[in-house]
């Protein structure tokens, strides 16, 4: 077939040198060809592009890997808190009358959850069944255990803050001697979350901020490879957003499939850890298993990635156009 | 289609590159541009490819002044002329047929399409059995003619031509040189920059020459 300018032959006219109407279709295939064209860069290195994806899947890894933890031990403190008692050891004046008494009183209170009488002789019981404590009781003429009454806090008052208060207030009734709550545990183990958290969080702004300059100067490097390509396209007429989509998605699958990485870290990590995790909820009669990222987890990982890597690449490449010009 | 008013270019080193040009392109003339190196040749074109702009006067094309074309409208310029420079500017990791592609990649045309039109131009060229091949592994002709194909593979109306034979032997020279008339044939304007008077001298056509940055004969 002959090359024909067959238009041309009767109008000779430049058209005007106006920005064409906006087109969906040739713009969708403009992204369409971009996103092939990254990913045929990213895959016609393999080594290089790895690496780099190891790189940033560490530095994702890190504080999202943290977070992981951090919300099981959240999982894990909760399963405590909800076990809170407090424990009423009552007066030794106190009889069993007296003491059902103050249950029935106490069952009322909607800052309890759960009332449970303790008698002298069923403490007794207990403590006789668990091994070495039989012989050391027979020393004992009378039952030296005074009554005990557990009390559950409502949910409410689980805070550490309302917990104090509660004991408090059950530590004033006449029938107690001691309300016992190990509260400085409690209180402490909620503050060591909080700073973890703060902490973690500010890792991961250390790590993202890692992730975007890592990206950045990944399609820094990439774009002074390709200057010979950018200036021949900017000589047939590409435009800025056209040299620099490609480089967008380059950047948007480097922070995405490093995520994937993090992701693959993480998982790693949990399973090296969840035999020993599963051995030692066994010796504490418990069921706890180790939590994953999640699905929602694993979304925002991959979100946060894919985002980055775009945010890096903009930064790039908006630096090189501007020296360009 | 092209209008030279009053243009001057002074770069900003003091150097006076082109003093007060006058001349007008019709459409589907074709005309060379003559002159020692440093005569302001180059320059010349690149005032119109707005790669410069100039420092006095107008140059208007189509009747828009190119020096109040705002910067995002230059790739939409580019893309209604064909440039054709002496080194061709391939890019040597893509074979022929991508180099030739570009710009209708850049232009968002359709697969099929491309194909199509990128066979012509290499048939107009005369390489059509080369598209598979990479730049390096063609002659210098040939990486010529391939630059010339991917000018002209988005039938642009205009046609601007650097030096397009320098690095060519004369025979060579010549075959491109009456593409070019092929192509004013079918009603491109066309624009050549080349010091080979006497491969211009042969083609009747228009001579713009150029000296020391003032253009002293316009003419047969």
């Amino acid at each position: 077939m002959k090359y024909q300018f067959s238009s041309q032959t009767t109008v000779n006219k430049l058209p005007s040198i106006n920005i064409p109407q906006p087109d969906i279709r040739v713009y969708a295939l403009s992204h369409w060809r971009a996103l092939l064209v990254s990913l045929r860069r990213l895959i016609h290195m393999p080594l290089e592009s790895l690496t780099i994806l190891a790189v940033i899947g560490i530095a994702l890894a890190l504080p999202s890997g943290l977070f992981v933890l951090l919300q099981n031990i959240q999982k894990l403190s909760l399963a405590w808190d909800q076990q809170t008692k407090i424990s009423l050891f009552l007066k030794s004046t106190v009889d069993d009358a007296a003491a059902m008494q103050l249950v029935n009183r106490l069952n009322l209170e909607n800052s309890l959850a759960q009332v449970n009488y303790v008698s002298p002789q069923q403490g007794l019981d207990r403590l006789s069944k668990q091994v070495g404590f039989t012989q050391a009781l027979g020393q004992f003429n009378d039952n030296p255990l005074p009554g005990l009454i557990e009390v559950v806090p409502s949910k409410a008052m689980q805070l550490p803050e309302a917990l104090g208060g509660l004991v408090e207030q059950l530590q004033k009734l006449p029938e107690v001697d001691v309300a016992q709550l190990d509260m400085a545990w409690v209180k402490r183990l909620h503050s060591l979350l909080k700073l973890s958290k703060k902490g973690a969080y500010a890792l991961a702004i250390f790590f993202a901020s890692a992730v975007f300059l890592i990206i950045g100067n990944t399609i820094h490097l990439a774009i002074q490879n390709q200057r010979r390509e950018i200036e021949v396209i900017k000589l047939v007429g590409g435009t800025y957003a056209f040299i620099r989509r490609p480089f967008l998605y380059r950047g948007m699958l480097y922070g995405f499939f490093g995520a994937i990485f993090a992701a693959l870290f993480i998982t790693l990590g949990l399973l090296w850890l969840s035999d020993t995790v599963v051995e030692l909820a066994v010796e504490y009669n418990s069921a706890y298993t180790l939590a994953g990222l999640g699905w929602s987890g694993l979304g925002l990982l991959l979100l946060s990635g894919a985002v980055l890597g775009v945010a890096g690449a903009w930064l790039a490449v908006n630096h090189y156009l501007r020296l360009a010009d | 289609m092209l209008e030279f008013k009053n243009v001057s270019k002074q770069y900003s080193n003091g150097h006076e590159a082109l003093i007060n040009l006058n001349f007008t392109l019709e459409s589907g003339e074709m005309s060379f541009l003559t002159g020692h190196s440093g005569a302001g040749k180059s320059t010349l074109l690149r005032l119109i490819t707005r790669a410069e702009r100039c420092t006095r006067g107008q140059v208007l094309i189509d009747g828009q002044d190119l020096s109040l074309l705002p910067d995002k409208k230059i790739p939409y310029l580019r893309r209604f002329m064909g440039v054709v420079y002496q080194s061709p500017h391939l890019l040597d990791d893509r074979t022929v047929f991508d180099n030739v592609a570009l710009p209708l990649i850049i232009a968002g045309v359709r697969y099929q399409e491309i194909g199509r039109r990128v066979r012509a131009s290499l048939d107009k060229v005369g390489l059509l059995n080369k598209e598979k091949l990479y730049p390096y592994a063609l002659s210098t002709g040939e990486q010529q003619r391939i630059g010339i194909a991917r000018a002209i593979v988005n039938k642009p109306p205009f046609l601007l031509a650097d030096e397009p034979t320098g690095n060519l032997d004369p025979s060579l020279s010549a075959e491109i040189m009456e593409l070019f008339d092929e192509l004013h044939q079918v009603g491109v304007t066309v624009l050549i920059a080349s010091h080979d008077l006497t491969l211009i001298a042969c083609m009747q056509h228009r001579i713009l020459h150029l000296k020391h940055g003032y253009l002293i004969k316009d003419g047969l």
